[in-house]
């Protein structure tokens, strides 16, 4: 093989006999065939038929059925927030008044908190009566009087 | 598939934006259609800059793959080639090995024996070393000189089309094709396998660059 030297700029006769070589270079590479069908490709991104066109007209009835899609889950989270937060004060006030179940037994309805200082429950124990630990607490002046 | 087959698919009538909306309404032959007859080009073209043939048929399929997933997206007004094109040389040149460890198959196109002519074992044997040479001399040059002129003399697109693929305007891809040759003869002048003949001597010889 013999190929000439130039410098400078190509004339048209060089640049067709290097696309001569050229095209001679990547004739074997042109002739090579892929082994990948068109199954392949299919198989690769899991091909499904398209479902077919849902008839015209019946836009309307989509909507309807989104609204009313919309509409229930704002219901339900409004009814779920409400539940939650809610619930959750009521819980609170009747802890409070669980923490003295004696004194609400026992006190006397007029004897109620009328001012001053309220009598502190004792201790409830098994074989002595609230009620009565209670009464001895408070000047029952009245039965005194009696006497 | 058949050999049959797919040669039907591929001289499918039909243009390709007529088979891009076949095959988006679900038309699977329609999209069998585009695989063939972009198939073989794309192929061609991934083997090229990989020199790989495993390589470049898995550029195939996911050339393909993706288009079908932008099957939605695609609008080709009269070609869908330089889409496809584009995306196959993005999955090249990203599959592509580095320098340093370019694999050289067994099978190299090169080496193939021509089975029209009759040449003799001399012939035979100059032939592969010319070819070797020169596709040495395409593998030396620059990543944007070497797309233009693997998509130009390789694939046969025309200019307009290159220059969609590589996203610059035609006049660019003129200039790197002409600065790619004055680059590839400068390479081939250098290269051991061809001998230089020396400026002076350009007189003598009238057979041109081969003899």
């Amino acid at each position: 093989m013999r190929y000439r030297q130039r410098r400078g700029r190509m004339s048209l006769d060089e640049q067709l006999e290097l696309e001569d070589l050229l095209d001679e270079a990547f004739a074997p590479l042109r002739g090579r065939v892929p082994a990948v069908s068109a199954a392949r490709v299919r198989a690769a991104v899991r091909w499904t038929p398209a479902a077919p066109p849902r008839p015209r007209g019946f836009g309307w009835l989509l909507l309807l059925g989104r609204l009313a899609e919309t509409s229930l889950a704002l219901g339900l989270t409004a009814f779920v927030f409400i539940g939650t937060f809610g619930s959750a004060g009521i819980r609170e006030s009747s802890n409070v008044e669980a923490r003295s179940p004696a004194a609400q037994i026992v006190r006397p309805l007029d004897q109620g908190p009328r001012g001053g200082a309220q009598p502190r429950a004792r201790r409830v124990t098994d074989d002595v009566d609230a009620a009565a630990s209670l009464l001895d607490d408070f000047p029952t002046g009245g039965d005194r009087n009696l006497r | 598939m058949s050999m049959r087959r797919a040669e039907l698919l591929e001289s499918d009538p039909r243009n390709d934006r007529e088979l891009v909306l076949a095959a988006r309404s679900g038309e699977i032959r329609a999209f069998d259609a585009l695989f063939y007859r972009y198939r073989d080009g794309i192929f061609h073209l991934g083997l090229a800059i990989t020199k790989d043939a495993a390589y470049a048929d898995e550029i195939v399929v996911d050339t393909f793959a993706r288009a079908y997933r932008h099957l939605d997206r695609l609008e080709p007004d009269d070609s869908l080639r330089p889409w496809l094109y584009r995306v196959a040389v993005n999955l090249s040149y990203n599959r592509r090995p580095r320098r340093s460890i370019i694999l050289t198959p067994l099978d190299d196109g090169a080496y193939e024996l021509p089975t029209a002519e009759e040449l003799s074992p001399a012939s035979l044997a100059e032939l592969a070393e010319r070819r070797s040479a020169m596709l040495e001399c395409v593998d030396r040059l620059g990543q944007k000189h070497r797309l233009v002129v693997v998509l130009h003399y390789l694939n046969g697109l025309n200019l307009a089309e290159i220059a969609e693929i590589v996203e610059c305007p035609i006049g660019t891809v003129k200039s790197r094709l002409h600065y790619a040759l004055l680059k590839l003869r400068t390479h081939l002048s250098a290269h051991p396998g061809f001998v230089v003949e020396p400026q002076e001597a350009i007189g003598a010889t009238k057979g041109g660059m081969r003899a």
